[in-house]
């Protein structure tokens, strides 16, 4: 927001000394403005704010004219990627019979406002979006109309995909219900994977629709990670493998009926192989709920963890003795002597089952647990 | 011709075809992007598209707080967001009080610490912040 009062620093500030920050930081100058950083923070607090800042309004800008073209199909790919409405890849051109076509993958009116969405809540304005708005980026990420009621449902939650923080944060979207076989979504062999039409093309959606539909990823403007993050292209597509998972769907601990579509959404730093921790056990001894909890402890508490089990391994688990995802989170959780726990709450500790049973891989990432929606209200 | 064989010359594996049914289907129903192919309305190869971000962007604002005439004698509160764990912030927050010491000592300065963390909010603190009289709230770290 351009008018709130923001003195940028010299950046990083953490892990700094105090004498280096009194240099780098407080005598030294904001590198955007060039103004001495503490008169620039007195100044604005001192300055008067204009008249119409003292108000509560409504802002609009302007995204465009509705259409482009007529032009040759080339032409308007090479216009998306300058105009930075896309993932640089090759899209499907969103014309208007195929948006019509798409609109039919949902009975809710095209017109009908979804949500919202900015490149950091609280941060920067909060961009609004329709069905209609939410079928072009579906259509231009190669999705087919039968999956736009999970997109539409994503896109309700209002969670950006591609966040401003330097963090370079990535989003998991986790699906539960009948919906999964009913659009072919891939839940066994490298279900987080490029290997389903449908994870592909819905992560891609999401992906598409937060640079479009909330001003995401716009590189210096809206964006500023520092290493940037793989997984923002498609995002973390999870559908579970229900039928394999000896315990309850995640979308059932949250609340949800077993017959219900629901779509949940996790953001973090992204999911990789637990083999690759110092932790990981592969021997006879190994002890998965140990090995989960020992991995547990070592990672930051700000967004807890995000632990993705093959259904071989969630077997091992119960048969350890964890015959519900509540009494191995119980586990988890507790500290090992009579010390604090490491986590705040058990709430950041969530498991999930996907993939195939062909070995004893499992994966895990720093991610919490954002929101959760109903897809079939988006039907 | 052998299934197998047939797919193969195609590019496709049986599994990859297996599994993704509607990728076929996608790609059939599109078929004028591919080079050479007619479009959909222009003639010429040329096609009109939908502007896939919003026409029209709406967002709300709220009113900012009067400013002071004077920092004298006012109460200016540094409230640490808690971005990353105070450890790694609050000392910026405190040089910030020893400038205000130094070179503004009519002013008083209170460091806060938020709770929860960056994206939470504290409605709490800012009611603690407005009972004791803060003329002024100075926000930060973000990274």
């Amino acid at each position: 927001m351009p008018e709130l009062p923001f003195t940028f620093v010299k950046s990083p500030v953490w892990g700094k000394t105090a004498d280096q920050l009194r240099h780098d930081v407080i005598d030294g100058s904001d590198p955007v403005t060039g103004k001495p950083v503490m008169q620039e923070i007195v100044d604005q607090l001192t300055t008067p704010v204009s008249a119409e800042d003292q108000t509560t309004r409504t802002i609009s800008q302007s995204a465009g004219p509705g259409t482009f073209g007529p032009d040759t199909a080339e032409s308007l790919q090479r216009m998306f990627i300058e105009k930075r409405m896309t993932d640089y890849l090759p899209i499907v051109l969103p014309t208007e019979e195929r948006v019509d076509a798409m609109l039919k993958g949902t009975s809710r009116k095209p017109d009908e406002v979804v949500g919202h969405m900015s490149p950091t809540p609280g941060v920067y304005e909060n961009w609004s979006y329709t069905v209609r708005q939410i079928a072009v980026n579906a259509v231009m990420a190669g999705a087919d109309p039968k999956y736009l009621p999970v997109i539409l449902a994503i896109a309700s939650i209002g969670k950006e995909s591609i966040s401003s923080s330097d963090n370079s944060f990535t989003e998991a979207v986790v699906i539960n219900g009948p919906i999964r076989d009913e659009i072919g979504l891939n839940y066994r062999i490298g279900s987080l994977g490029p290997f389903g039409h449908a994870n592909a093309t819905i992560g891609r959606a999401y992906t598409l629709l937060s640079i479009n539909g909330g001003n995401c990823g716009k590189v210096g403007e809206t964006y500023m990670g520092v290493i940037g993050n793989p997984m923002n292209y498609a995002n973390i597509i999870i559908a579970e493998n229900e039928k394999d998972s000896p315990w309850e769907p995640f979308s059932v601990r949250r609340g949800f009926k077993p017959n219900e579509n629901v779509v949940s959404i996790f953001e973090g730093w992204g999911v990789i192989s637990a083999k690759n921790s110092k932790h990981a056990v592969w021997s006879k001894d190994m002890n998965f709920a140990q090995e989960l909890k020992d991995i547990s402890n070592d990672q930051d508490q700000l967004f807890g963890i995000l632990a993705v089990l093959s259904p071989t391994v969630a077997d091992y688990m119960k048969s350890e003795g964890y015959d519900s995802v509540e009494k191995l989170t119980d586990f988890i959780f507790q500290s090992q002597d009579e010390s604090t726990p490491h986590f705040r709450s058990k709430a950041q500790i969530n498991i999930l089952v996907t993939g195939s049973s062909n070995n004893l891989y499992w994966d895990y990432g720093g991610m919490h647990y954002v929101k959760s929606a109903s897809i079939d209200e988006w039907s | 011709m052998d299934r197998r064989k047939m797919l193969a010359l195609l590019g496709l594996s049986p599994v990859l075809a297996a599994v993704s049914p509607t990728f076929a289907r996608t790609a059939a129903a599109f078929p004028e992007d591919a080079p050479g192919a007619s479009s959909c309305d222009s003639g010429n190869g040329a096609v009109s598209v939908l502007n896939p971000a919003i026409t029209t962007k709406f967002a709300e604002r709220v009113p900012l707080a009067p400013r002071l005439s004077t920092l004298d004698g006012k109460t200016i509160y540094l409230v640490d967001t808690d971005w990353g764990g105070m450890q790694q912030n609050n000392g910026i927050l405190e040089e910030i009080q020893k400038w205000f010491a130094q070179n503004m000592p009519a002013v008083k300065t209170v460091i806060k610490i938020k709770a929860g963390n960056f994206v939470t909010d504290d409605p709490g603190l800012w009611k603690e912040i407005a009972q004791n009289h803060g003329d002024g709230v100075i926000i930060g770290v973000a990274g």
